[in-house]
């Protein structure tokens, strides 16, 4: 992991002084509501529906034991007990008092965290793979390319007020675990000449305007990768629109000029940021390299593991759907699951965060990644170990064997927190992860994202199932799509047709899983490849109720 | 957006803790929309809104439209249905017993 150095630590300790003062004046009137909105804003300080709530960045969601038990120190001391892990590898406590918030930021700065760049117009938290430098496909580990991009992005002069938020991922694997094509810029790491290069996609993003972003410059070599990122950016923030913010993203920006055009424009900015990059930056990230190190892995025999996986069942069912293999034979990663049936996705409590601290340390090198899908990743197991793991998750409702099944949903906090919702998206997961807990065996791999607005932060679009809540004349209204996909070969769902009120979605649902589990081809074609096999229109059509020769 | 019909209540956050809050009859702010003040006319409403407004209190002060049966008043929008009430009605107990949080 990247270890701060006195520099990171100062800069910290000075914003969070800075901050501390700000509010100190707020308190005292010296600073109207609207001067200090953007400043707490620029701290992470969001307010929502019934509270302030504060938005931490996990950089490209590696944190430490130690991290992970300060973060449940903040939640019991601060908040009500528990944190919430979003799609974008934040955690974000929902309840703190405004008056403790410097409190929070300095006991965050302890732990060498901070809540800078999470809200605002500005890059947000560099996000990647939860399995980078673990993988078996991973052909590059991306984690120091994002810290370096961290470093250059945190605190950017000319990148404090850009004409909307800017969402950067990476990744190195074969498959694409980031989502990358769904961000204003995705990064691939590639063969290239001196070893590694990327290819750069812009112009991605789900919200009220989908796009899947395209490659635009490929095989860009590392020395490059900076000034292109500093290039795009730039032309960005001088032609990005600012008198809509429906119209503000990149990718409005590359359709209104063309990519050939973008294109032109970057390489000509190219031309004249040399003196910005001077080469010093490439020791910066040999620096941060040495950081990450992946780790020597000592042999280990399987031992107890071969045992309990041929004597219990539910040993073996939660090996099956919560470990991956690793780059190691002997280890593995663990997916830790936030979602027992019923629970609001990406909620943890204090106890269980010092749980999988405990967990981390005792057999995870003190490590642990948090997913876009709102879950918790202890990366390096070893399969001897693995029975130790799994017993004591149970003893904190941390076991369900369900990730990459039905239940294993990802919504955004909706209308129960979020002042931008138009509808509840944490009731309608508990009630499908319940509803469906029987037979999600049976329904195999599927994956359903529920967003409470149109700004997709549950990234319905590119969900199995994605589900949209909107306000529709007072009511509460769930519009379906279908045979979205994430990954390299990302796809939009297409949207099925009217929205359903929360009773009728479940009913809807019922009759989808029905033509599924009839139509389906084998038992372990899963519902994208039969969605794709046969186009959506039999489970549009299953959906409201309308009978189908098939 | 709807047009704003009364009756109504006046809401905002609380500056120091977020907390939703309703301007009451006696002319303090309560968390409680059972003790909120209804007013039938926007005009006086409005009145009130500017008069008790103070920035050092409370932020977001707004005219939020409910409906009145007996001693009961409850928001008209599930919005403020919820903000009135809170996050996780549909909370399940979780096996382990306070293990789920969302509340």
């Amino acid at each position: 992991m990247y270890r701060y150095n006195d520099f990171d630590r100062e800069f910290l300790r000075e914003r969070v002084a800075q901050y501390r003062d700000q509010v100190a004046r707020r308190l005292s009137g010296a600073l109207t509501e609207e001067e200090f909105k953007p400043l707490r804003l620029m701290n992470g300080v969001y307010l929502q529906l019934h509270a302030y709530m504060l938005r931490v960045a996990i950089p490209y969601g590696t944190l430490s034991a130690r991290q992970m038990r300060g973060l449940a120190d903040i939640a019991e001391r601060w908040d009500r007990g528990y944190g919430h892990f979003t799609t974008r590898q934040n955690i974000q406590f929902n309840w703190p008092k405004l008056v403790d918030t410097p409190d929070i930021l300095a006991a965050l700065a302890d732990l060498d965290m901070h809540a800078i760049q999470t809200s605002g117009n500005t890059i947000r938290n560099v996000t990647t793979d939860h399995l980078a430098g673990a993988a078996l496909d991973e052909f590059a580990d991306p984690r120091p390319y994002a810290e370096w991009i961290r470093q250059w992005s945190t605190d950017h002069p000319e990148f404090q007020f850009l004409p909307r938020k800017f969402k950067i991922a990476i990744s190195g694997g074969v498959s694409d675990r980031a989502v990358i094509r769904a961000h204003d810029i995705g990064l691939r790491l590639v063969p290239g000449m001196e070893g590694v290069a990327f290819d750069i996609y812009v112009g991605g993003g789900l919200g009220r305007t989908p796009v899947v972003g395209t490659c635009v410059f490929k095989q860009v070599a590392v020395g490059d990768l900076l000034p292109h990122l500093e290039a795009i950016v730039s032309v960005y923030n001088l032609h990005g629109r600012r008198d809509n913010k429906y119209k503000a993203r990149i990718k409005i920006l590359l359709q209104a000029m063309g990519i050939e055009a973008f294109k032109a424009e970057v390489k000509d900015y190219l031309q004249h940021n040399n003196d910005v990059f001077d080469g010093s930056e490439l020791s910066e990230l040999t620096r941060i390299q040495d950081d990450f190190q992946l780790r020597a892995l000592p042999p280990r025999e399987g031992g107890a593991y071969w045992q309990q996986i041929d004597t219990d069942p539910a040993f073996r069912e939660w090996v099956t759907r919560n470990v991956t293999p690793h780059r190691h034979e002997d280890y593995a990663s663990v997916t830790i699951s936030l979602k027992a049936h019923g629970q609001a996705p990406g909620d943890a409590t204090a106890s269980q965060m010092r749980a999988m601290a405990d967990l981390a340390d005792q057999f995870g090198f003190s490590e642990l990644r948090l997913s876009h899908q709102q879950n918790i990743v202890i990366p390096h197991v070893a399969l001897a170990d693995l029975p130790a793991v799994f017993d004591q998750l149970s003893q904190w409702d941390l076991d369900t064997p369900n990730i990459g099944l039905i239940s294993d949903l990802i919504a955004c906090p909706g209308m129960d927190y979020c002042a931008l919702a138009t509808a509840r998206s944490i009731p309608i997961g508990q009630t499908i992860a319940m509803r469906y807990q029987s037979i999600e065996q049976l329904l195999g791999p599927l994956s359903i994202k529920i967003s409470g607005c149109i700004n997709a932060c549950g990234h319905h679009h590119v969900g199995d199932i994605g589900i949209l809540g909107l306000d529709k004349a007072g009511v509460e209204n769930y519009q379906v799509t279908l045979g979205g996909r994430s990954g390299l070969d990302t796809a939009l769902g297409e949207k099925m047709g009217p929205g359903f009120s929360e009773g009728e979605l479940m009913h809807a649902l019922d009759r989808l899983f029905d033509r599924y589990l009839m139509l389906r081809g084998t038992s372990s074609e899963t519902f994208a490849e039969t969605v794709q096999r046969l186009g959506t229109e039999p489970f549009k059509a299953a959906l409201y109720g309308v009978e189908h020769a098939a | 957006m709807a047009r704003l019909e009364a009756p109504v209540v006046i809401s905002a956050n609380c500056l120091l803790t977020g907390a939703v809050m309703y301007w009451g009859p006696k002319s303090h702010w309560c968390t409680n929309l059972s003790e909120a003040e209804v007013y039938d006319d926007l005009g006086v409403a409005a009145d009130v809104v500017s008069a008790v407004a103070d920035p050092a209190v409370v932020i977001g002060v707004e005219l939020v439209p409910v409906k009145v049966s007996g001693n009961i008043i409850q928001a008209r929008h599930y919005r403020e249905a919820i903000r009135a009430s809170g996050p996780g009605s549909y909370v399940l107990p979780s096996k382990t017993g306070g293990a789920h949080v969302s509340v």
